[in-house]
């Protein structure tokens, strides 16, 4: 007996289908938030406007989804459980074009597998409500129930049988918040249904339904929706639309960014690059945008089943869609509105995707902005130069709502300049303001290696260890496209002799030693180097914060800013000015906001 | 302490020492003016610790004392003033100052004047005196090219170098991208043919030059003493100031011997030419440049957001051609220092340094560094 129970253990066998089914479970089902993401598609899938998901005990106790959809007949009803079964994939073919949100047939099986599950459906057309239930995978025989048309299904005592799983698990407020970001997932995907989520008693999350607009505050906050900007557009067959945040206003991570590709929330590191891509400059470090960025593409050009949860997918052409992300924030960025508070109005936003493709009929090829510099410098330089391998920035850089012209008041303490513009008083921070303008400037010069020089009497020498010294001769022709001239002085030793003839042109030792630190660095890619290098520059040849300017200083600098395209922040991502509006001190003043001329 | 002066008198003055007050000090008896009762007048000191200046006005004195009063109060106040004769009496106490001009009866808190620090000094070295208009004009002249970079202390200052041999003294400044470089002849100067260097801040250079008037003519300059601190002495008005620590660089190799190319022409046409192109330039650092010919100068500034100008300009031209830009500001601003109807440049290369001076003469020179261009580099 005991020979014959090694012999079992030892050799190769079909699992027992209860041990298969709770493997294959554990891949799509890893957490209760994964309950939850499942049965929402499903009551999606099937039409539903209104669900409601409860969980109680971190969702492991219990998860309750109930929608109006249109059912189950009772014949489907004993099928649901079985793996692989499915209303929404039939043919091999069909693979390739899903326009539904659960297509492998796993979940319910799944769900089933690990856990003691309930499904009440009433169809359309059947009289009455059938249930059915199942308890780690085996299947009781179903009874009549009552309820209207829809479908309930009841999640108990989750990974009961998979007890190794429960200790993975972050305890009930992860796995709460977990469910939350679930149902978040599905505000944003489906706008339309009104979802509600109920944790233990109480109400977490409520969407009433409407167009995406009206679904901001639920999953940002009423403050943070304010400050979304709306955007759309399209390249080829590539839809985009969506909210982003502006640049005054930024998380600390990257929880509040949904990404969305045919209604689906995904992390792609592709989209997430063209985004960072387009705001880089323009945030302060660490600090992330937030909002939606909503893809819908022809199912056909992008493949979903890279992954169970769904999580991931691979696009057909992911240059194409590289660039259109990146459009997509321009035009934000572009339609900020000057108070940098307060959403634009979506009708008046500008289709910056549709005039840029309009103008650019080959979105694939690479006319960009970078690859142009690059270019540049390759000719005039012959030093090869490594591209980012995404898609580089493309077009006329966006400007970000216009001040108008502004006219110069004084200067406060030598530090702010005070200025009035169509908008209000503006007070700008001169040394943030000028670097902003010089880095666009050293941008545009390294486009086509067209920064002046300004030649030095006493050159600067700049010591330096001589194992980074080795490496110099590699990065002097980047280094002249800025308008740095520097040659190796000894082994231990630089020598600049020429500098960018820019702004106030306080480069030192210090400024090169970092500036070939920062350009020999090969973690970075090239596009953040030649960024960091640009920003570093302007910041040394930037009007320093304390220094005295002239009237006419104070207003050659704004006449600068005023035509610099995105001024409103510092190559840092800081903001460059404050402007009080009107309105802003009429209220802070306690003044009516319209008065009649003669009121005084 | 009890004296009767005259509202213009004091005025001016405040008005020199009142420069040397620290505007925002933690020490509040810097931010004071010391009056002392001299014979026959009134002294006024005021120092930052780094720049003291000093000043005797005339007054009447019933009663020796001293005390120190808020400069910039005591300078607007006495501004204000009609023209009469004016007391001013410290109470016996030593808090009040009382002040009675005309109808005006004023009082005004005083800080004790042992508070106020000893005033710096510079102890023996040697003295030399130039003519005080020459020395201003000439300070006008170098201060534009040192720079206002305070991470580069050296530059932010004048050298001023005495050479007895030559009978000299020459100020020479430069930001690194530009010199200016003015030889003065002195008046008296100690016999050696030892060279004597100080690097002065440019800005309190101009303190000493603002002293020069009609009555005040000469300008000793103590220097090369035990404390690093250099003293100018302009009739009643004695300026003293700290030096900066430094090597200055030797300046005058830089000074091309020979030039390729001189263009003389009119300083006025130059400079009004050279300031209409500099709208277009808009921002300072903005180039402009020259295409020299036989016979005429063209300038042209251009601005990446603006557009260009272009003006021919008439000049007598020696030697090649050549094409060379700098910047803007710097180029007007030599112009605009020079004391010369005839602007007299050199050149050799587009990428070698370019002079300015006064035709004719040697005292005044004007060292510019070119900006190059993409197209102007040396191929790579």
């Amino acid at each position: 007996m005991k020979d014959m129970m090694d012999a079992m253990t030892e050799r190769i066998h079909l699992l027992d289908p209860v041990v298969a089914d709770a493997i294959a479970a554990g891949e799509v089902i890893e957490r209760p938030a994964a309950v939850v993401k499942e049965l929402i598609d499903n009551a999606l899938d099937a039409g539903a406007t209104r669900i409601t998901v409860r969980a109680r005990g971190g969702g492991i106790a219990a998860i309750e989804v109930h929608d109006n959809g249109h059912g189950m007949v009772p014949e489907d009803l004993a099928l649901a459980f079985a793996r692989h079964a499915t209303s929404k994939v039939s043919h091999l073919e069909d693979l390739t074009a899903i326009r539904t949100r659960g297509f492998r047939g796993e979940a319910l099986a799944s769900i089933a597998a690990v856990s003691e599950c309930t499904i009440t459906t009433r169809h359309a057309d059947a009289a009455a409500a059938t249930s059915v239930r199942a308890r780690f995978g085996s299947l009781l025989p179903p009874v009549s129930a009552g309820r209207d048309v829809g479908t309930s299904v009841t999640v108990e005592n989750l990974f009961g049988n998979t007890p190794a799983r429960l200790r993975f698990l972050k305890g009930e407020r992860g796995e709460h918040a977990a469910v939350l970001r679930s149902v978040m997932d599905a505000i944003i995907a489906a706008p339309g249904c009104s979802i509600q989520c109920e944790i233990g008693e109480k109400v977490a999350l409520s969407s009433r339904g409407g167009e995406l607009h009206d679904v901001l505050p639920a999953i940002f906050g009423r403050g943070d929706a304010a400050k979304l900007l709306p955007f759309s557009g399209s390249v080829d067959s590539i839809h985009l639309h969506g909210y982003l945040s502006t640049p005054l206003a930024h998380h600390g991570n990257r929880m509040h960014l949904f990404v969305l590709v045919n209604g689906r929330r995904i992390q792609n590191a592709m989209v997430q690059h063209a985004i960072d891509d387009a705001y880089r400059g323009y945030l302060p470090s660490g600090r992330y945008p937030f909002g939606i960025v909503a893809i819908d593409c022809p199912p056909e050009a992008v493949d979903v089943n890279v992954h169970p949860t769904k999580r991931d997918v691979r696009f057909v052409e992911p240059g194409t869609i590289h660039r259109a992300v990146h459009r997509a924030v321009w035009q934000v960025l572009g339609s900020a509105p000057v108070e940098g508070l307060g959403p634009g109005s979506p009708s008046n936003g500008r289709s910056l995707l549709d005039d840029a493709h309009a103008a650019d009929n080959s979105p694939l090829q690479s006319g960009s902005f970078l690859s142009e510099s690059a270019s540049h410098i390759e000719r005039s330089t012959s030093v090869q130069l490594v591209l980012p391998e995404a898609e580089p920035r493309t077009g006329p850089r966006p400007s970000m709502g216009s001040l108008g012209p502004l006219r110069a008041i004084g200067q406060v303490r030598n530090t702010w300049i005070v200025a009035e513009g169509d908008a209000g008083i503006v007070l700008l921070d001169p040394h943030a303001a000028h670097e902003k303008i010089l880095y666009e400037e050293l941008r545009r010069g390294l486009a086509d290696a067209a920064v002046p020089v300004q030649s030095l009497l006493v050159p600067l020498l700049v010591p330096m260890d001589p194992a980074t010294v080795v490496h110099v001769p590699d990065i002097v022709p980047l280094l002249m496209s800025l308008g740095v001239a520097v040659d190796v002085f000894g082994e231990d030793m630089l020598r600049c002799s020429g500098v960018p003839a820019l702004g106030r042109g306080h480069v030192t030792e210090d400024t090169i030693a970092t500036l070939v630190r920062d350009l020999l660095d090969r973690v970075n890619p090239q596009e953040e180097r030649l960024h960091r290098a640009a920003a570093l520059l302007a910041c040394h040849t930037a009007v320093r914060l304390g220094d005295a300017l002239d009237l006419r200083e104070q207003q050659q600098l704004l006449d600068l800013f005023a035509i610099t395209p995105e001024a409103l922040t510092c190559p840092h991502g800081r903001p460059t000015c404050r402007i009080i509006s009107d309105g802003e001190m009429r209220r802070a003043v306690g003044r009516p906001l319209r008065e009649p001329l003669e009121a005084r | 302490m009890k004296c009767t002066f005259l509202p213009s008198q004091l005025s001016q003055g405040l008005s020199l020492v009142q420069r040397a007050v620290s505007q925002r000090s933690t020490l509040p008896v810097l931010g004071n003016v010391l009056i002392e009762t001299v014979p026959g007048g009134l002294r006024l000191s005021a120092t930052n610790l780094d720049l003291a200046i000093v000043d005797t006005v005339p007054a009447e004195v019933a009663k020796e004392g001293k005390t120190s009063v808020p400069a910039k109060l005591l300078a607007d106040y006495v501004g204000s003033l009609l023209e009469v004769p004016c007391t001013m009496e410290l109470d016996p106490q030593g808090r009040v100052l009382n002040l009675t001009c005309g109808l005006h009866k004023t009082k005004l808190h005083v800080i004790d004047p042992a508070e106020f620090p000893p005033l710096p000094v510079a102890e023996g070295g040697t003295s030399v005196i130039v003519d005080g208009k020459t020395f201003a004009a000439g300070v006008a002249q170098t201060v534009i090219a040192a720079s206002s970079d305070e991470t580069e202390r050296v530059y932010t200052g004048v050298r001023i170098k005495v050479d007895p041999s030559a009978q000299t003294v020459t100020l020479a400044a430069t930001d690194r991208h530009r010199l200016a470089l003015k030889t003065l002849p002195a008046k008296e100067i100690p016999d050696g043919d030892e060279q004597l260097i100080a690097i002065v801040p440019a800005k309190h250079l101009q303190e000493v030059a603002r002293a020069v008037n009609e009555a005040r003519k000469e300008v000793a300059i103590a220097l090369g003493g035990t404390t690093s601190f250099v003293t100018f002495t302009v009739g009643d008005v004695v300026v003293t100031t700290r030096t900066i620590e430094g090597r200055y660089p030797k300046v005058e190799q830089a000074i091309p011997d020979a030039a390729g190319t001189t263009v003389v022409l009119p300083t006025a046409d130059l400079r009004r030419e050279a300031k209409t192109a500099s709208i277009l330039a808009r921002e300072e650092s903005n180039p402009v440049r020259m295409s020299i010919t036989s016979g005429t100068v063209v300038l042209t500034a251009w601005s990446s957001d603006v557009g260009d100008d272009e003006v021919p300009i008439p000049a007598d031209v020696t030697g090649e051609g050549l094409e060379i830009s700098f910047n803007s500001g710097y180029f007007l601003a030599a112009l605009e220092a020079l004391d010369s109807d005839t602007v007299h440049m050199s050149f050799n290369k587009a990428e070698e340094p370019g002079t300015i001076r006064p035709h004719g003469r040697e005292d005044y020179v004007y060292l510019l560094m070119p900006v190059l261009h993409p197209s102007l580099r040396p191929s790579l």
